[in-house]
């Protein structure tokens, strides 16, 4: 039973790091429903496991992104603060909240996810060769203060934040886009820690399954950044799409108190 | 025109890079350990106490090579605050020198509140 559970997490980890770096959506968001749903972990742990592996799609790739200059540094640590905040107050908040709430508004999410994946345009993240365009940060408060939501929401349910930050920095902040993205990249590690320190410490990060899953995650966000290049953006999208349709689906089935899949590993 | 922090990018860019390999690292001994126990059931209990670390990590057990990586993850974005903030402070950014440091304030406040 051991050899397929951590060679199914490695691969589970490789198939999420590989969609955040073709994507940049798919850490938490696949995670959190498959520990939950597939491996019947507590909702809770399960988010704990999971900002885990946010902190190492966040580090692994932010190295690259930081050194070749696509993310703003400064914006990204004054927004930090907010998420910093907001992180902590979710993790906080989450203990309070039971898991059928918890599960709903995971589905709630899921969908948001899917929706906003459909309505990206083609090829927006993918060429990361050329110079950022200059630009001037505007809107702090209105920044400062999503960002406060976006990390609430990130140490609630485990996830990045990603779908939230982007659109901020890049429709509301004047941020062109793959800066914005390579910038709230970059936030999601402090944001995860500033959360995970307490799911850690309530017991909600199990070793045995959060390392081969962050390991995977380390492999696929290597082998993603590398396949960007070659592989037709529209069909990940779409199958990523499918996947989160279908996952939402589980999780708001569950919220309400249905059972319809059967548990694999349990 | 926005410029870029010199120093800090590559400081912060180095924690980040070798925060990343050195967890991984210790995340892949302890899972290919892990996958040698094939004759006990995996542990899904909570993480040791911090205290047993150092004398499991010394008997190679995989739970304890795994939790270091899983902590080693876990401190990269708190070191990477505190090379910005020094690294700030060094080319006399005092605002964001204190950014940095109002960050990591509050990480340290969330490690204290979750003692």
């Amino acid at each position: 039973m051991l050899t397929p559970v951590v060679l199914l997490l490695v691969a589970l980890g490789v198939l999420a790091g590989t969609f955040g770096a073709l994507v940049g959506l798919g850490g938490g968001v696949i995670i959190v429903p498959v520990l939950s749903l597939l491996l019947d972990l507590p909702i809770k742990t399960a988010v704990g496991i999971s900002l885990v592996c946010v902190i190492a799609t966040s580090s692994g790739a932010a190295a690259v992104y930081v050194q070749r200059r696509w993310t703003d540094l400064r914006l990204g640590m004054v927004l930090e603060l907010a998420t910093a905040l907001g992180a902590i107050t979710g993790a906080l908040v989450v203990t309070l909240l039971p898991d059928s709430f918890l599960k709903g508004m995971f589905g709630a999410f899921l969908l948001y996810a899917a929706v906003a994946l459909l309505r990206q345009r083609q090829g927006e993240m993918v060429e990361v060769t050329a110079e950022p365009p200059d630009y001037q940060v505007r809107n702090h408060p209105l920044g400062l203060g999503v960002s406060y939501v976006a990390g609430s929401v990130s140490g609630m349910l485990g996830i990045g934040g990603g779908p939230i930050k982007v659109p901020l920095m890049h429709l509301f902040m004047g941020v062109p886009l793959k800066v914005a993205a390579a910038t709230s990249n970059f936030m999601m590690g402090v944001t995860a820690a500033a959360s995970a320190f307490l799911y850690y410490n309530r017991g909600d990060v199990i070793v045995a399954v959060a390392a081969p899953l962050a390991v995977g995650v380390f492999a696929g966000a290597l082998l993603g950044s590398h396949l960007t290049r070659r592989i037709h953006s529209r069909w990940i999208r779409w199958l990523l799409t499918l996947v989160l349709f279908y996952l939402a689906a589980l999780m708001l089935a569950e919220a309400f108190g249905f059972t319809l899949h059967g548990r694999a590993l349990s | 025109m926005r410029t870029t922090p010199q120093r800090a990018t590559a400081w912060v860019a180095a924690t980040l890079k070798w925060g990343s390999y050195l967890s991984a690292a210790l995340m892949l001994v302890g899972a290919v350990l892990l996958l040698g126990e094939t004759d006990r059931p995996i542990q899904v209990g909570p993480p040791m106490p911090l205290r047993l670390l150092p004398g499991e990590l010394l008997d190679a057990s995989p739970y304890a090579v795994m939790q270091a990586g899983v902590l080693l993850l876990l401190l990269t974005p708190v070191v990477r605050l505190v090379m910005a903030a020094i690294s700030f402070w060094l080319e006399r950014e005092r605002r964001y020198t204190l950014v940095s440091l109002g960050v990591l304030a509050i990480i340290l406040v969330s490690v204290f509140l979750s003692r």
